[in-house]
């Protein structure tokens, strides 16, 4: 009898319990904290804060519990992680979520989407640099483009060992997103710069967001193929929607298709990150370079929206140029809260949805072509 | 390996460069189409409002003319008018005209004349007198 109670405190969380699994059971609490407490992103947060306590409950290993372990129903579950399934789910939703009209109003804000993307190539040098594999090193890069999906999907494919960082730190960083841009923007533009107001844009027709979709995909996935199950799916929730026809399906993309995606998704990331498979060196230096992806991506924006305005007639606020990278709405929402600091009658939201918008297309583009290349 | 050394070796200038210039190629191309895109069903809705595409050239003086049209009665009134400015000199001076049409009892000449001068029967010479545009005329009361 005490050899049965003995052998099962030894199975015990307890008994099996190491510091790394109390770290990440940390973590995921400041997740959670962050999530529901400070608003940050609360619908990725929750569940991969939840996540990380899931896969860090010290397990007997042959049980088929864990993720990792070949028979668990979570390893089933991260299959539509490792094979890069729930992503171009979660686009096709965010594509029928997203209206692209002020983007039509005014195409030259794409431009601004572009630029931010200097931030991943950069990150991949840094990434190279600090001693990554080249698979590596683009799937650590693009997390400059503050684009979970577009992150798990390319370390999917090219580092799949690396995916629980790169989410954690992708979503890390997107939720931090009102913390990390404010101060690069007050940085790097000036209080008159900050105050410039933009025009109201025009009226964008039916018809044209109807074509934009499928011209956006021809464009784009004949320049990069391999950005087709990101931007194909994107283009076609946007499609759905735009349609009007078809409006129960676009509903169905953009409530419960990418809830479940997002539930899935964000527990598996979450509970990949078990302390012994996360807690490393390697992991260290990509939550470094992340961070640094993500300042230079949103430098990058600002820098090119202010090079713009030496151009352009009309001058454009250079906050917009935050807003390139695809953190959708947040990166526009901080574009606007600092706007209004300046001045609370100037409203950039709307405005800045258009470089935002076009920072995802960018993104998924950017993460073709490094799929493209690595392959 | 580290640092640029590691970066030379595995390609990364080129890739990051060529990358970029992908990116901004592809975003650049699609914001021009984006751009066009709203002319293009404009012109394809409406094909008319392009008239530099159009086979029939303008002469560009139709544009300026109010009135491309006249009703039943206001052809009446015109043909009026040419018969009592074929009275006159080639170029003639409105107040003349006028105090002909009263004279002649010619209903609301004021209007009538008015009416000329928007449909282009009736134009200015530049030197403060008047001519009777033959051609615009008779486009207008066939």
């Amino acid at each position: 009898m005490d050899q049965l109670f003995v052998e099962f405190f030894q199975n015990t969380g307890f008994y099996l319990c190491d510091y790394r699994y109390i770290i990440m059971i940390l973590i995921g609490f400041i997740f959670i904290y962050l999530g529901i407490v400070k608003d940050y992103e609360p619908l990725l947060l929750v569940p991969i804060g939840f996540g990380m306590l899931v896969g860090n409950i010290p397990i007997f290993k042959g049980l088929g519990l864990g993720i990792y372990e070949t028979n668990s129903v979570l390893h089933y579950l991260y299959f539509g992680v490792t094979q890069g399934i729930y992503p171009p789910l979660i686009f096709l939703g965010i594509g029928a979520m997203t209206d692209f009209s002020t983007l039509l109003a005014r195409p030259v804000l794409m431009l601004l989407g572009a630029a931010a993307q200097t931030g991943v190539f950069l990150t991949f040098l840094g990434a190279l640099a600090l001693g990554f594999e080249p698979k590596e090193a683009a799937s650590i890069g693009i997390i400059g483009g503050a684009d979970g999906p577009t992150a798990i999907f390319l370390t999917a494919k090219l580092a799949p060992a690396l995916i629980g960082p790169i989410a954690v730190a992708a979503y890390s960083y997107m939720a931090l997103v009102p913390v990390i841009q404010p101060p690069i923007m007050r940085l790097l533009t000036t209080r008159k710069e900050r105050l410039i107001r933009m025009e109201e844009p025009r009226v964008v027709g039916k018809k044209e967001k109807i074509i934009f979709p499928i011209v956006a995909f021809l464009l784009c996935c004949f320049l990069a193929p391999a950005a087709l199950p990101l931007l194909g799916m994107l283009c076609f929730g946007n499609l759905l929607k735009e349609a009007v026809v078809t409006e129960r399906l676009a509903q169905t993309a953009r409530t419960s298709l990418i809830d479940t995606a997002t539930i899935l998704l964000g527990l598996t990331v979450g509970a990949s990150t078990q302390g012994d498979v996360f807690l490393t060196p390697a992991s260290i230096k990509i939550f470094v370079l992340g961070a640094g992806s993500f300042a230079v991506a949103t430098a990058a924006g600002l820098i090119f929206a202010k090079t713009m305005n030496l151009f352009l007639k009309t001058k454009i606020n250079p906050l917009l140029g935050a807003a390139g990278v695809s953190a959708v709405p947040d990166s526009a929402r901080v574009v606007q809260m600092v706007g209004q600091k300046e001045d609370p009658s100037n409203f950039l939201l709307m405005h800045a949805m258009a470089p935002n918008v076009s920072g995802v297309i960018g993104s998924a583009v950017a993460a073709g072509i490094l799929w493209s290349f690595m392959a | 390996m580290y640092g640029f050394e590691a970066i030379s070796a595995n390609n990364g200038w080129s890739i990051a460069a060529v990358g970029i210039i992908i990116v901004f190629a592809g975003l650049v191309v699609l914001s021009f189409i984006i751009s066009q895109l709203h002319k293009v069903l404009a012109f394809i809705e409406n094909p008319k409002r392009f008239e530099f595409l159009s086979p029939k050239k303008s002469t560009g003086k139709e544009d300026k003319y109010v009135l491309t049209s006249l009703l039943k009665n206001q052809k009446e009134s015109a043909k009026q008018f040419f018969l009592l400015v074929k009275t006159m000199e080639e170029h003639f001076s409105l107040p003349k005209l006028i105090r002909l049409a009263e004279v002649s009892n010619l209903e609301k000449p004021y209007i009538n004349i008015n009416i000329l001068l928007d449909s282009g029967i009736v134009e200015p010479d530049s030197k403060g007198y008047f001519l009777w545009n033959e051609n615009r005329f008779k486009k207008l009361i066939k």
